[in-house]
């Protein structure tokens, strides 16, 4: 016990080194939560102890505008850059848990593809790629990621920033492995058809799919935006900027009762609210809707002029839900999927403001009866909504009454 | 595994400078290491801990003692949020301590294998070295001055990977 004594006063007057003799996991798990590759690496000179304990931290993030800011001095470096990036990832024999890199300049496909190539190596689960190819030819060059990638058993969750290049989706279908996949400013361009109508990217275990290319301006390209997509349904979306389509194929209803899908999708929603053209099928709205009161799990849609939507007549409050969530809408086209047993006794709309409802009200509910040819008599109410933010209030007091015969 | 019933049992542990802690069993399996002896048998009424000073040991059973009343992540789907950030705030408080008992609970956490003690103490450490210069991490972390490398071998280092440096 003396000797414990001692040993501990010896601590206090800064002759045992401490930290210093914890084992290296420990000293691994200081150093990966440090903010860069950069910092990990500069404690290399600490003392003989630590000279060596960075080069098995299991995640790298490697940043090159941490350090130059500017293109125009960003060249200078891209030397002592390159040989930096190669040094860490090279010759370790630990697995790494991530690898996050950013490239201000561009450099050859062949570097990025060593690079890849030694995570892969490494047996990296998670990769966050931020680069700039230089291209041969501007028109004709795409990234092609190596397949080795795809294939090589360990990679989890892939996340590109492409500055604006276009990728070779083909280099992506068929892993076995892949989580969650990103993309941030990549070109979404099949190059056979210069059309993106449809993306399919078949990885067996992908739970997450986004795709982020705002700020991209397509010429005479369709314009997509491509949000997120679901392992359950690979068909399940395709989004543009201005028009968003909700489909939902060979879906039964198990999964349109399992929560995470109702999430994903409510997620998925969200993110297109500001569409003007939206076209849904009840099971989407179901799934969106389940578990809660559907009023308010719908997001505003400010922008919606246009909604599609297929429903049962025991629907009808979610159709009103989802106008009251518009208030600029300007048709609405509603297809009845079942008219049998109950006869459609209500319709609601809501308008935002007298102009339109006088002008295009009348039209938008005949064109809406066409669509219901079942009943003979439907008691249509339309509602003038004057103050958005209290709609229910100014809903009742406002709505006026008309019977409607088709 | 029912709080109420194990509760009941207490365990006895013994620091370095011979004070004992009485603690319900509960808050000693917050230790992988202790819970080992249990399980295989091996521990008797005192479990002398020779390497863990009073003081340390003190503050790892106060830690103990929190997380073994908060509700686990895995017990419960759905776990009270408020408790979550109770935890939060009581981890937060708990670090707020100087760097050599930092280091001491880092040492004796490690002995006594509580994980998330570990993680705790380290991330602790990170912040406090994060965006310093390497003279000052010697000096926040108590470094072996004998230990340094030679000026020689700074430099080298320094010109391997001068990206990383300035």
């Amino acid at each position: 016990m003396k000797k414990l004594k001692r040993s501990k006063a010896r601590i206090r007057d800064n002759k045992v080194d401490h930290i210093s003799n914890l084992p290296d996991p420990i000293l691994h798990l200081i150093l990966s939560r440090l903010h860069s590759t950069e910092e990990v690496v500069r404690n290399s000179i600490l003392s003989k102890r630590w000279k060596y304990l960075w080069t098995s931290v299991p995640s790298l993030n490697i940043d090159f505008t941490r350090k130059v800011k500017d293109a125009y001095t960003a060249v200078f470096h891209r030397n002592e850059f390159k040989e930096f990036v190669d040094r860490v990832l090279a010759n370790r024999t630990l697995d790494l848990d991530s690898f996050t890199l950013n490239c201000l300049i561009r450099y050859d496909m062949s570097t990025i593809g060593h690079w890849i190539d030694l995570a892969v190596m490494r047996k990296v689960k998670q990769l966050d790629l931020d680069f700039r190819v230089v291209m041969d030819d501007d028109w004709n060059d795409i990234v092609v990621l190596p397949r080795w990638l795809v294939d090589c058993g360990s990679l989890e969750a892939l996340k590109l920033y492409l500055f604006q290049c276009s990728l070779s989706f083909e280099s992506f279908t068929g892993s076995r492995t892949l989580k969650s996949f990103k993309l941030d400013n990549v070109v979404l361009l099949d190059y056979s058809t210069y059309n993106l109508d449809y993306l399919d990217i078949s990885c067996l275990k992908l739970k997450s799919l986004r795709i982020d290319n705002r700020g991209l301006n397509y010429l005479d390209i369709v314009d997509c935006l491509c949000k997120t997509l679901s392992s359950y349904a690979q068909n399940l979306c395709i989004w543009s900027i201005e028009e968003a389509v909700i489909e939902l194929e060979d879906l039964g209803d198990i999964l349109v009762l399992d929560d995470n899908f109702g999430v994903t999708l409510r997620e998925l929603f969200a993110q297109v609210s500001h569409v003007e053209y939206l076209s849904i099928h009840r099971h989407s709205i179901k799934s969106i809707a389940f578990n809660d009161f559907p009023e308010e799990v719908f997001p505003s849609l400010p922008n919606l002029k246009t909604l599609e939507i297929a429903l049962f007549c025991c629907d009808m409050d979610y159709l009103v839900c989802l106008l009251k969530c518009s208030p600029n809408l300007e048709s609405l086209y509603m297809i009845i999927i079942d008219a049998h047993g109950i006869a459609l006794e209500e319709m609601v709309f809501s308008w935002s403001n007298k102009d339109k409802y006088h002008t295009q009200s009348m039209d938008t509910m005949n064109e809406v009866s066409n669509f219901y040819k079942a009943s003979l008599s439907v008691k249509v109410i339309t509602l003038l909504k004057i103050d958005t933010s209290d709609s229910s209030e100014t809903d009742t007091s406002c709505s006026s009454e008309s019977d409607t015969s088709f | 595994m029912s709080t109420s019933s194990s509760s009941s049992k207490k365990i006895v542990l013994k620091s370095a400078d011979n004070e004992t802690f009485e603690i319900d069993e509960i808050v000693a399996l917050e230790s992988q290491a202790i819970k080992n002896m249990i399980e295989d048998e091996c521990a008797d009424n005192v479990i002398p801990l020779g390497n863990i000073d009073s003081k340390t040991l003190s503050k790892i059973i106060e830690y103990c003692k929190k997380h073994a009343e908060s509700p686990k992540k895995d017990d419960n789907a759905d776990i009270d949020e408020k408790a979550v950030e109770d935890l939060k705030s009581f981890d937060a408080e708990f670090a707020k301590v100087d760097m050599p008992l930092i280091q001491d609970i880092l040492m004796a956490a490690n002995f006594l294998n509580i994980d998330n003690l570990i993680g705790l103490m380290c991330r602790t450490i990170a912040d406090r070295i994060k965006g310093k210069t390497p003279e000052e991490i010697r000096k926040i972390l108590n470094i072996n001055k004998n230990d340094l490398l030679s000026p020689e071998q700074e430099a080298k280092a320094r010109e391997e990977n001068s990206w990383a440096f300035d």
